[in-house]
């Protein structure tokens, strides 16, 4: 009698304990992530949209205008326009877009590929906010340098201090459609200083990031096809420092992180 | 010869009707918790003859300890689970800064480990105990850095019950028993102490010195409760 009592208490020590909750996963790639996509959207969506704007004011200054309507259908949304003034190129956004702000790239009257310094900004017969600067590349076709350091709107991230891209270019044609392939690398810094209040938990801290491309961005039209980046996220609060980075390659992310 | 047998048995039957008749045979029965008593008598004729059987009980006990485990249930979790707070820390509301901080770390899986108690009771009768119980109730968690696997920190979290019982028996046979039973008391979780309770709804053990019991209730032991006990203090030597 007493075995079987003393087995049936040992079975339910084996049946009393239950897994509550799975626990978080172990990913060693939390923190290059995180940095990572801090920066992505500056580097890899906002910065060559804006670029493509100054390529496509180029390229019409270059044909005199003539690919306007074959430009304006392909990269303009829906309702997009491009007008053309002198020395000004404006891209508006759709109507209906999210945003009524428009771009501006404001020319000197010189192609890039001439040596030609350009502006490229927010507003809508003027540039009000001033996004960046184009500088052509030593006169040479298809490349230029464009730098960020201006004023951008607090809606948008991040709040970029100073970026510095050197892009070449090449407008390549496929039947009746033109697609733009660029090459992208840069360097610069971003500081931010933000303050997030999130309903009830209120959490502050100031942080910097620097980054660079170990290997240049390379787009086709608007398909990432590599880069590699070289980030440094330094905690301004306590001092705590990352150093990771992140790398495109067939389509898949690998991160990297590096231990001093 | 045929004649002669028919007499003799006929002799034999009339005799045995007849003494049976001439005897008086009465049954007494009495009963109390620590003996019953069984007195035959009988009349014959003028005289009696009386025989008493006493029959002691096998065992009589006064006091139980058990010990037992349960289940978890929805009262215990709710101090037991921590309903996956702990599972993430890179919760949106928080700042950059902060959830970098938590992101090179990972939490292991919440384990409930069991709800153990302790009791004693007094059988003051066959069908009133009443005593005290202590439970206590554990579930484990760490938090674990991600590179180097080592523990940054103990998330256990603990539930510890003392309360008074009172248990009734409804059916009681020497080795098998059904019970229900009522506990209030206090329970702490290391951080508060709150006013708590168990309740057991059926009970049933089975043993006699040594027991087990099975319990279905809820409360600070758990929903399904499963132990071993022992009985002592016996009154009456049975040898047996």
């Amino acid at each position: 009698m007493k075995k079987y009592i003393f087995a049936a208490v040992i079975a339910l020590l084996g049946f009393s304990s239950c897994r509550l909750s799975d626990g978080g996963i172990r990913d060693y790639n939390k923190v290059p992530r995180m940095i990572f996509n801090k920066v992505q959207y500056a580097t890899c969506n906002y910065v060559p949209k804006q670029i493509d704007y100054v390529i496509l004011a180029e390229v019409l200054m270059q044909s005199d205008n003539v690919l306007l309507g074959t430009l304006t259908a392909q990269y303009m949304e829906t309702y997009g326009s491009i007008t053309v003034e002198e020395n000004k190129y404006l891209f508006h956004k759709s109507q209906y877009g999210e945003s009524n702000s428009e771009i501006c790239v404001q020319t000197d009257g010189k192609l890039l590929s001439e040596g030609g310094e350009w502006i490229i900004g927010r507003g809508e017969d003027k540039i009000v906010f001033e996004i960046a600067r184009i500088k052509g590349k030593d006169g040479t076709p298809g490349r230029f340098e464009f730098s960020t350091g201006g004023d951008i709107p607090e809606d948008m991230t991040p709040n970029t201090e100073a970026l510095r891209y050197d892009v070449e270019y090449e407008l390549v044609k496929e039947a009746s459609n033109y697609r733009i392939d660029k090459q992208m690398a840069f360097e610069g810094w971003v500081l931010y200083n933000s303050t997030d209040e999130y309903n009830y938990l209120k959490g502050k801290g100031q942080y910097k990031i620097e980054w660079h491309t170990v290997k240049p961005i390379v787009m086709k039209g608007e398909d990432l096809c590599s880069y590699g980046f070289d980030l440094l996220y330094t905690n301004l609060d306590d001092g705590t420092t990352h150093h990771v980075g992140a790398f495109l390659y067939n389509g898949e992310i690998f991160y990297e992180r590096y231990f001093e | 010869m045929k004649n002669k047998t028919l007499i003799l048995l006929l002799t034999v039957v009339v005799t045995a009707v007849g003494s049976v008749s001439a005897q008086v045979r009465e049954k007494k029965i009495v009963k109390d918790d620590t003996q019953t008593v069984i007195k035959h008598i009988t009349k014959m004729g003028d005289e009696s003859i009386v025989t008493k059987q006493i029959v002691l009980p096998k065992r009589i006990d006064k006091h139980d300890i058990r010990v037992g485990v349960g289940s978890l249930g929805l009262m215990t979790s709710l101090f037991l689970d921590d309903w996956g707070c702990y599972g993430d820390l890179d919760l949106a509301a928080t700042s950059f800064n902060t959830s970098l901080k938590n992101a090179d770390t990972y939490s292991t899986p919440r384990w409930f480990v069991g709800i153990y108690s302790l009791s004693y009771t007094y059988h003051h009768f066959r069908w009133l105990q009443y005593g005290a119980t202590v439970s206590f109730g554990a579930s484990t968690c760490k938090t674990r850095h991600t590179l180097t696997n080592e523990v940054l920190e103990n998330n256990n979290l603990y539930m510890l019950s003392v309360m008074p019982t009172v248990r009734f028996v409804w059916y009681w046979r020497e080795k098998v028993q059904l019970y229900s039973s009522v506990s209030l008391g206090v329970m702490t979780d290391m951080y508060e102490i709150l006013p708590w309770g168990d309740v057991t709804l059926v009970g049933c053990s089975f043993g006699r010195k040594f027991f087990g019991f099975t319990e279905v209730g809820f409360g600070a032991s758990g929903i399904f409760r499963i132990g071993m006990g022992y009985r002592f203090d016996a009154a009456g030597k049975n040898k047996k």
